[in-house]
């Protein structure tokens, strides 16, 4: 095995190791299954060296997302990300972030309003927000192209932001003394289903 | 002070767990995992039938991503005549590495063209595209179960921005956005050209990686597609099993079908077109008479969408 094709797996592995591991954490179901699927990406990326491209994250993400789909299909049932976010929520509230009441209340607002989108329209969302990728390495992970992939951003943006406002007008009215506090959420379906993006 | 920008927002929601990967893996974790994947190997396959062995480790606990990379060693198929009872081959007996080989050729010289494709993807509704090649410009029309037009979109991409101009049949207006998409990662990455295609389809990229996956089987006669005598090849073993046409001829893809994962099939037809003005005419929205310009998009009604 020459030397220099071990070096370029290894800055590979230590440029990327962070993001693929805070990309699964973000989205499993518990800690030790992103450090599975986490292993698993490079594993494939030792495996397949001489496919993964120049510019590497978002083909390291959309290996990722595989193998942390086929961990939850051989585990327990898969979680929706509302259920997911909710466990989150909890431990947000006892860590070291801004924990005022109005942060709280905001970040419950934004939890909620993602919890009420698709899966589809959560993941095309949480891979700008979270992972900060463009369009092109989020395309890549989605297995889509870059225009489906603004195309269909620009969709889910506009149903979160529609949800979002929505629950902050609810909070509002529970903060003006009104009896039922509940969300009502207006947010229309989705057009037209897009499908599932290629594996 | 709250944060006014949507990733702003949802980014303090995610998980905090999420960045605090250097706690949760220190190095030492990280060299052993680094230190195991490396003393692990498998054979590589690569295009054009050469293939990179080497000895097999022990990776305990790693293993289950066999599946992930899973070789399909497969034998030589003669094309033409192979489906069903087996007459003798009168053409040379190819093997998926040639076929591959000859149809990313063919790609590389049609990277000019005008790909028009169908895309059915089993929920009734069918997207019709248009698109360059180059991936610069994309006109879909989709159209509902009913044969009722839903939207003609045509988007335009550059390094800077993307943007569109969208007709909404039911809604009788259209309207047009653009979205700042950043400096373009692709700029002097070789290999790296995004295409735009219909989700759920395959671009030309992603038939090319595809190809050079060494997972798809040569299954042979394809039959005929549009007239036209083609190949099969199959991807049969992944959550998501796709059958790839290319013409037997010019061996440009010219069908995909996959099998979703709630057992629709969701199939695309692809002609490809030269760049000539007609063609490219194809790439140009039109906006029927009546229809009111919107200022901003119009999210789709439930009743007018059909829903999921």
């Amino acid at each position: 095995m020459p030397d220099d094709e071990h070096e370029r797996f290894e800055r590979l592995f230590h440029d990327h190791y962070d993001a693929v591991l805070g990309y699964a954490i973000a989205r499993a179901d518990h800690v030790d299954q992103a450090k599975d699927a986490a292993a698993q990406t490079f594993l494939v990326a030792w495996r397949r060296r001489h496919e993964v491209p120049a510019s590497a994250r978002g083909w390291l993400l959309a290996v990722t997302r595989r193998t942390l789909a086929d961990l939850r299909r051989s585990g327990e049932r898969q979680r929706s990300i509302g259920v997911r976010l909710a466990t989150h929520a909890e431990a947000d509230r006892t860590s070291s972030r801004d924990a005022t009441a109005e942060a709280v209340v905001e970040r419950d607002a934004v939890r909620m309003a993602l919890s009420s989108m698709t899966d589809s329209d959560a993941e095309l969302l949480t891979l700008v927000a979270w992972d900060r990728l463009n369009y092109i390495e989020a395309a890549k992970v989605l297995g889509c192209s870059r225009v489906s992939f603004a195309v269909r951003l620009h969709r889910a943006r506009s149903r979160f932001e529609a949800a979002l406002r929505s629950y902050e007008a609810s909070a509002e009215a529970g903060d003006a003394g009104e009896e039922d506090a509940r969300p009502l959420l207006t947010v229309p379906a989705s057009g037209i289903s897009w499908g599932e993006g290629i594996q | 002070m709250r944060n006014s920008s949507w990733t702003g927002r949802l980014a303090a929601v995610r998980p905090a767990d999420a960045g605090r990967t250097r706690e949760l893996v220190d190095l030492a974790e990280r060299t052993r995992l680094l230190k195991s994947i490396t003393s692990a190997s498998v054979a590589v396959p690569k295009v054009g039938g050469r293939r990179r062995v080497a000895s097999v480790g022990v990776l305990s606990g790693l293993m289950a991503a066999a599946a992930c990379g899973a070789l399909v060693v497969t034998g030589a198929v003669p094309l033409g005549g192979v489906t069903g009872a087996g007459p003798a081959p009168t053409e040379p007996v190819h093997d998926v590495a040639y076929v591959a080989a000859r149809t990313v050729a063919a790609m590389d010289d049609a990277a000019h063209d005008v790909i028009h494709s169908k895309w059915v993807p089993g929920n009734g509704v069918t997207f019709e595209t248009w698109e360059l090649a180059d991936g610069s410009k994309n006109h879909s029309i989709s159209v509902q179960s009913d044969g009722r037009i839903y939207d003609d979109t045509v988007m335009v991409s550059s390094k800077e921005t993307v943007s569109a101009t969208v007709v909404s049949y039911p809604d009788h207006a259209w309207w047009t956005w653009s979205d700042p998409v950043g400096p373009d990662p692709c700029r002097g990455v070789p290999g790296c050209h995004p295409v735009p295609k219909a989700p759920g389809t395959l671009t030309p990229d992603e038939i090319r990686k595809q190809l050079a996956s060494g997972e798809l089987k040569l299954l042979g006669d394809g039959g005929s597609v549009d007239g036209q005598p083609t190949v099969r090849l199959t991807r049969p073993s992944s959550r998501r099993p796709l059958t790839l046409w290319v013409n037997a001829s010019t061996y440009l893809p010219v069908r995909v079908e996959i099998i979703n994962s709630d057992g629709t099939k969701s199939q695309s037809d692809y002609t490809w077109l030269p760049p000539t003005a007609d063609n490219l005419s194809q790439l140009e929205v039109k906006i029927p008479a009546g229809f009111a310009h919107s200022p901003k998009p119009i999210e789709p009604s439930p009743a007018a969408g059909g829903g999921k």
